[in-house]
C-alpha cells in the first residue's frame, strides 16, 4: 500500500487548572493528566497561571494571566472559582485535534478516542447522569437545558473557532446573555457559555446539539473511595455504594481528588 | 345545509374570524401574511360574520384571496364563537382545504404536507409540541380526552377534501354541537364544558367516523407548537411573551432562543400587536 504524504494530525489532551485559596486544582490536574495519558496514550498540555509549580511531566505547560475570578456557592460555603477564559482553548491548544477536559474529569476508558474517528468540528458533552438517575438541568427555570464544557472535543476548523469565539463573547458580555437566556445564576459558568455559543452557532436549532452521544457519569456527592474490580468501578460515598461499568467519571468533590485515597486509585490504574 | 357556491380553486388555507372581545380578523391577517411569506402562491380564505365583514379593509383584501360571509351565524350569542366550525365544509372555496385556527402562524413552508394529507379525505393533526419542538407529553389540558379514550387530535390544523367522508365528519360535528348538552351529560365522562369546544367535538366526530379514517399516526410531523403554559413549563399567570424573549426574523420566529420550525399556535392573542403586524407587512412588502 502506498504511504500517504499527508502528515498525521497531532492529537492531545488539554486541561485548564488554576489554583484557588482553598483548592489545588493543579495537583488534581496532574492526577487527571496521568490517567488520560495512561488510558489514551496521548500527550497532555496544561494551561495554568504564570509561576505555578508542577511535578508532572506535561507535554507542554502554557502560562496565562488575568484569569476571571468567580465565587461559587455550595451547600456549606462560598468558594473562589477561577473558571474563566476557557474559550482561549482553541488558540492555546498545540494540537490539531484536542480533547479539552476539566481537571475533575477522570479518563478511565478509550471511548473519547474512538469518537475522533468520526467527522465533526466539535463535540460537547450533552447528556449527564448521576448513578441511577438522569441529570438534565436547565440554565434557569425558563431557560434551555445546558451542555457540559467538562468535555469538549474539537478540531482546528473555522466552525470550532467560531464556537470558542462565541463562548468568549458570552463571557465578556455575561450580564447580557444572563438576561437573554434567563440564566438562574449570576456566576459565570463555562457550561452556560458553551451551551449558548453552541445554540447560536447551530442557528438556534435545538435539534442540532453537536453532542457526544453517550451520557457522562457525574458523582456530585462526597466520595470516600474508588476502586477497580475487573471491568467494574466500585464507588463508595458516605452512605451509599455503586458498582458501575468502567467508564470516565466526573467527580465534583474536590476533597476526594486531593486525598491519598485518590492518589492510590491513580497508582492502581497506571500500574495496569 | 348545502354548498351554495361552486369551489373556486383546488386548494388553500381557511380560517373563521368572528370578532368579539378578540380581533380575530387581525389574527387572520397576520396568519395570511405568514402563509404568503412562507408559501408564496398559496391561497387564503377567511370566513367572517356580518359585523366582522364591515371591518375588512383594503389592507386585508390585499392578502385575503377570499373573504366569505358567514350567513348562518350560529354563534351570535356566544362570546367564544365556536359553533360555526362545522360550516366550514360548506363555505370553503377550495376543493382541498387546510383549516386553521386564526392564532397560528407559519415560519416555513408546509407545502409538502399536502401530499401526505392526500392519503385521507380528512386528516386531523394529532398531539402537539412545546417550543423546544419536542412532542408534548403534558396531559393537563386533555383529561376529557383521556377519560373518554378520545383521539388526541387538535382542530387548530386540519385537512379535508370535498368528499362524502368529509361531509359525514362535519355532519357528525354539527350534530354534536346541536346535541351538546345530551352528549356531555350522557355520553362523555367527566366533561363539564358548558359550551362545546371544537377539539372535543372533532374528537367525538372522529370516533364516530372511525379514528383510522381521519388521522395519520405515522405522519407524526403533522402538528404544531402549542404555547399554552403547561405544555411549555411556563407560569400560567404571565403570558409567555412577557416571560421569555422572542425575536422576529420573519418568517422565522425565535422563542427563548429556539427557532420555531413547526407551525406556531401562539395562543396568547395579546402577542399580536401593531408592531408585529407592521413587521409582517414590511417583510411581505419587501418580498412582493
Amino acid at each position: 500500500m502506498k504511504k500517504s504524504n499527508v502528515p498525521a494530525k497531532s492529537k492531545g489532551v488539554l486541561i485548564f487548572a488554576f489554583n484557588t485559596d482553598v483548592i489545588n486544582y493543579v495537583t488534581i490536574a496532574e492526577h487527571t493528566a496521568r490517567l488520560a495519558q495512561h488510558t489514551l496514550n496521548l500527550p497532555v498540555t496544561l494551561v495554568t497561571e504564570t509561576g505555578t509549580q508542577t511535578t508532572y511531566n506535561f507535554d507542554q505547560i502554557i502560562y496565562v494571566d488575568n484569569i476571571l475570578e468567580n465565587y461559587k456557592p455550595t451547600k456549606n460555603a462560598v468558594y473562589q472559582w477561577r473558571n474563566g477564559d476557557r474559550y482561549k482553548a482553541y488558540e492555546l491548544s498545540p494540537y490539531d485535534e484536542t480533547l479539552l477536559i476539566d481537571s475533575d474529569y477522570l479518563i478511565l476508558d478509550t471511548s473519547l478516542l474512538k469518537l475522533f474517528s468520526q467527522t465533526f468540528d466539535y463535540r460537547i458533552m450533552t447528556y449527564n447522569q448521576k448513578p441511577g438517575q438522569a441529570w438534565d438541568e436547565r440554565m434557569g427555570i425558563y431557560s434551555l437545558q445546558y451542555q457540559w464544557a467538562t468535555v469538549i472535543l474539537f478540531r482546528k476548523t473555522v466552525r470550532s473557532q467560531m464556537l470558542f469565539e462565541l463562548a468568549g463573547r458570552v463571557q465578556r458580555n455575561y450580564s447580557y446573555y444572563f438576561n437573554l437566556y434567563h440564566l438562574s445564576r449570576g456566576t459565570f459558568r463555562n457550561d452556560f457559555a458553551f451551551t449558548i455559543a453552541n445554540n447560536i452557532l447551530n442557528g438556534y436549532d435545538q435539534g442540532m446539539n453537536q453532542g457526544i452521544p453517550w451520557p457522562m457519569l457525574t458523582l456530585s456527592e462526597p466520595v470516600d473511595s474508588l476502586s477497580l474490580k475487573d471491568r467494574l468501578i466500585v464507588i463508595k460515598e458516605t452512605d451509599k455504594a455503586y458498582v458501575v461499568p468502567r467508564q470516565n467519571l466526573h467527580i465534583m468533590n474536590k476533597e476526594y481528588l486531593l486525598s491519598d485515597n485518590f492518589s492510590t486509585f491513580v497508582e492502581q490504574i497506571c500500574a495496569e | 345545509m348545502r354548498r351554495i357556491k361552486p369551489h373556486q380553486a383546488q386548494q388553500g388555507f381557511v380560517t373563521i374570524a368572528q370578532n368579539g372581545q378578540v380581533n380575530y380578523l387581525e389574527l387572520a391577517y397576520v396568519q395570511a401574511m405568514s402563509i404568503k411569506l412562507t408559501m408564496p402562491g398559496s391561497q387564503y380564505a377567511v370566513i367572517v360574520d356580518a359585523d366582522t365583514m364591515l371591518q375588512v379593509t383594503n389592507k386585508h383584501r390585499q392578502v385575503f384571496d377570499y373573504v366569505i360571509l358567514l350567513e348562518n351565524d350560529l354563534a351570535k350569542d356566544s362570546t367564544w364563537k365556536l359553533n360555526n366550525e362545522w360550516q366550514i365544509f360548506y363555505l370553503t372555496p377550495f376543493k382541498e382545504t387546510i383549516k386553521l385556527e386564526s392564532d397560528i402562524v407559519f415560519t416555513r413552508s408546509i407545502a409538502h404536507w399536502w401530499h401526505t394529507f392526500r392519503l385521507r379525505n380528512i386528516v386531523l393533526s394529532q398531539g402537539c409540541r412545546d417550543y423546544l419542538q419536542q412532542t408534548s407529553s403534558v396531559r393537563s389540558y386533555r383529561r376529557v380526552f383521556d377519560d373518554n379514550d378520545l383521539p388526541d387530535i387538535y382542530n387548530g390544523l386540519m385537512y379535508f377534501r370535498y368528499s362524502q367522508e368529509s361531509m359525514n365528519f362535519f355532519k357528525f360535528a354539527e350534530q354534536i354541537y346541536v346535541n351538546w348538552t345530551y352528549i356531555r351529560d350522557h355520553i362523555l365522562k367527566n366533561c363539564r364544558d358548558s359550551e362545546p369546544t371544537t377539539d372535543v367535538v372533532y374528537a367525538v366526530a372522529a370516533k364516530l367516523l372511525g379514528v383510522e379514517h381521519c388521522t395519520l399516526p405515522s405522519a407524526d410531523f403533522i402538528n404544531f407548537v402549542h404555547m399554552k403554559a403547561d405544555i411549555n413549563g411556563f407560569s400560567k399567570t404571565t403570558p409567555w411573551h412577557e416571560l421569555v424573549v422572542y425575536e422576529l426574523d420573519l418568517p422565522m420566529i425565535r422563542i427563548n432562543n429556539v427557532n420555531q420550525y413547526h407551525p406556531l399556535h401562539y395562543y396568547e392573542k395579546s402577542w399580536i400587536t401593531g408592531d408585529i403586524i407592521k413587521e409582517y407587512e414590511d417583510e411581505l412588502g419587501r418580498r412582493i
